[in-house]
């Protein structure tokens, strides 16, 4: 994760840019980000500025570079020109415990195959806190309530839906990030945390989410369905081969010129009839 | 390993917690009762008093009786040398596991076993005849020890770049080591005469009638050591079996807990492998067992390991003595035959449990 990357000509050879940070609400803030991890450009400056609170949803075709993103911003992928900063430091300067009680990761699949229990799994997410066992225990009834896994506590891990699943998986992030008071300045890295779910734990995950964002928490989530992202996001950014094509709110984003050029397709475009967000409605069946 | 059963009362909830614990209460019982039921039988049967007399010393004529020297200078560090491989193949099993995230992962699975296997090969036919009695076991056991710590960097190397080491890699490196390490013994056992042969093949089924205060005394301290850090990486081996990256979103800094892992697993095989030979299946199967019990956390699992390990080699190196006395059987067979059985009915009853293989 630290190591050094070979430079190469898919980035240009841009210094690093060492400037301050924004402000000392700024969660993550990204400037010309690029980054070419196995030779040719995977992303292409890329700049986001991320604040407490914030929730910013990622969009774009497959293999656009939603998922790349996402594990740079986890510190997975190094960039190769341009900075990075969570919280107002530099990435790749944090020690690994600190970021971690900050910096929480859903990956878009898990392997875990050994029997934990659920709650076993979730009170993982609290390994790089010292918070001790009472503070863990109410975390882990907080969050089993948030992504209603309460009644899964006992079932075992191996046993449960893939729904179910991912369900857990997020409550683990969540502890992990999770603070009573205010969580102000942490992050949370969400890829696809919908797309195994039922129409009503949709609802009650985008919900959890709100929730977490209105206690300061800085999300960014990679999400394929463009309803569900206009309905939590603020900010939605849509990348194309890498490349940032528009950053702004869903109403400003989603135009039918957007669609036809980045996901080629054509899109009617309605309004939610109570909250009023952008719904996209695919133009029929048949080939592009 | 006993401060680490206390120091590991962390909040994992409900039943399973207690259940480790209750387990290992067990085993902390049955070992004892295990180990003098090993000291009391063999070719000379001897009743409880008089080993007690034997090992506590209680009169001065004590010391020269027959019964003080089978216990002293047989019974009694071979009893402990049994204990004390049994919980370090059980516990190294369990790391591994944890590492591979695979629970039919073994510790031979890094090259150590073969490797040792091949060394101590390598010393019997170089040695020839020159090799006889104890320096010769020990330049054997020197050989092992080398031979299996060779093995497992030749596999790390094999399966490190500059992205870091790939465990998935690494299986097969260990796999390909242990076929190369394979050939070569073979080829050896080709041009050995038939005295090297038997020594050889005497030495693969492994046993512990070597045993010696001496050797107890190596072992200890090797095994002592891994016993006592190998479970201060509990906490990083649960967070790995989510995934590497997940560990490393975790906060463990997943290198370093891998090179340390491998480390002490190395050593600590490679120990058991030179002192008493390959003894398959425990390292294997008791961690197996051991989370059918009780669950994956290793917190538990690693102490529990060791205990259930150190019981399984004590109670079979036990019956190889007893069940065709005089002589003896080699203790790998009797671990095979009384594993086997347990994990089999185990098994069966995986569908109670979960467990995906």
């Amino acid at each position: 994760m630290s190591l050094p990357r070979p430079r190469d000509a898919a980035c240009d050879a841009r210094a690093v840019l060492d400037q301050k940070p924004a402000t000392a609400t700024t969660v993550l803030d990204l400037r010309q980000v690029s980054a070419a991890p196995w030779g040719s450009a995977l992303l292409r400056d890329i700049s986001i500025t991320l604040r407490a609170g914030d929730i910013l949803a990622l969009a774009g075709p497959n293999g656009a570079g939603k998922s790349s993103l996402l594990r740079l911003m986890a510190g997975d992928i190094a960039p190769c020109s341009g900075s990075l900063y969570l919280a107002g430091r530099a990435l790749r300067d944090w020690p690994p415990r600190e970021r971690a009680r900050r910096l929480a990761v859903l990956p878009q699949l898990s392997l875990l195959n050994f029997p934990y229990t659920v709650e076993e799994v979730i009170l993982l997410g609290r390994t790089p806190h010292d918070s001790g066992r009472d503070v863990d225990r109410r975390v882990l009834e907080q969050v089993l309530q948030l992504t209603g896994t309460a009644a899964l506590r006992q079932r075992l891990y191996t046993q449960l839906s893939g729904g179910e699943k991912q369900r857990t998986q997020l409550a683990r992030v969540f502890a992990q990030v999770w603070d009573a008071q205010s969580m102000a300045g942490r992050l949370l890295l969400l890829d696809e945390p919908t797309s195994a779910l039922d129409l009503a734990h949709q609802q009650q995950i985008l919900w959890a989410i709100d929730q977490l964002a209105s206690r300061g928490c800085g999300i960014v989530l990679a999400i394929h369905d463009l309803n569900l992202a206009a309905a939590i996001a603020a900010r939605i950014l849509v990348l194309d081969s890498g490349r940032q094509v528009a950053l702004g709110a869903p109403r400003d984003v989603f135009t039918p010129a957007l669609f036809r050029e980045v996901f080629h397709v054509d899109v009617a475009l309605g309004a939610h009839p109570q909250r009023g967000h952008p719904l996209v409605i695919p133009q029929g069946l048949g080939p592009r | 390993m006993i401060t680490s059963l206390a120091s590991s009362d962390f909040a994992a909830p409900g039943q399973r917690r207690r259940r480790a614990h209750y387990l290992i209460g067990v085993l902390c019982l049955l070992l004892p009762g295990a180990m003098a039921l090993g000291l009391c039988s063999g070719a000379v049967s001897l009743d409880s008093i008089e080993v007690l007399r034997a090992v506590l010393r209680l009169s001065p004529d004590d010391e020269y009786s027959q019964a003080a020297v089978i216990i002293g200078q047989i019974r009694l560090p071979r009893v402990l040398l049994a204990a004390v491989m049994g919980a370090t193949l059980g516990m190294s099993g369990a790391a591994m596991q944890g590492l591979f995230r695979n629970p039919l992962a073994d510790p031979s699975l890094i090259g150590v076993t073969a490797g040792a296997a091949l060394g101590a090969a390598l010393v019997i036919v170089a040695g020839g005849d020159w090799l006889r009695g104890y320096t010769g076991l020990s330049l054997v056991s020197v050989g092992a020890f080398a031979g299996g710590v060779v093995a497992v960097l030749f596999v790390y190397r094999l399966a490190t770049s500059a992205n870091g080491t790939s465990v998935a890699t690494m299986l097969l490196a260990g796999i390909a080591i242990t076929a190369l390490a394979g050939a070569v013994g073979s080829l050896l056992e080709f041009f050995a005469d038939n005295d090297m042969l038997r020594r050889i093949s005497l030495w693969k089924m492994g046993g512990l009638e070597g045993a010696s205060y001496s050797r107890l005394a190596v072992a200890a301290l090797v095994s002592g050591a891994m016993l006592l850090a190998l479970p201060r990486h509990a906490g990083a081996l649960n967070a790995l079996l989510l995934g590497e990256s997940e560990a490393r979103h975790l906060g463990i800094p997943v290198e370093r807990v891998k090179i340390a892992l491998i480390t002490w697993v190395a050593v600590g095989v490679g120990t058991s492998v030179a002192m008493v030979g390959t003894i398959a299946f425990v390292g294997l199967v008791v961690p197996h067992m051991v989370r059918m019990l009780c669950g994956p956390d290793h917190r538990t699992l690693l102490s529990a390991a060791a205990l259930a390990g150190a019981l399984l080699l004590v109670v079979a190196d036990t019956l190889a003595r007893v069940v065709v006395a005089p002589t003896e059987l080699p203790v790998g067979i009797i671990t095979a035959m009384v594993g086997v059985p347990v994990f089999i009915s185990l098994l069966r009853q995986r569908h109670h449990y979960g467990m995906q293989p």
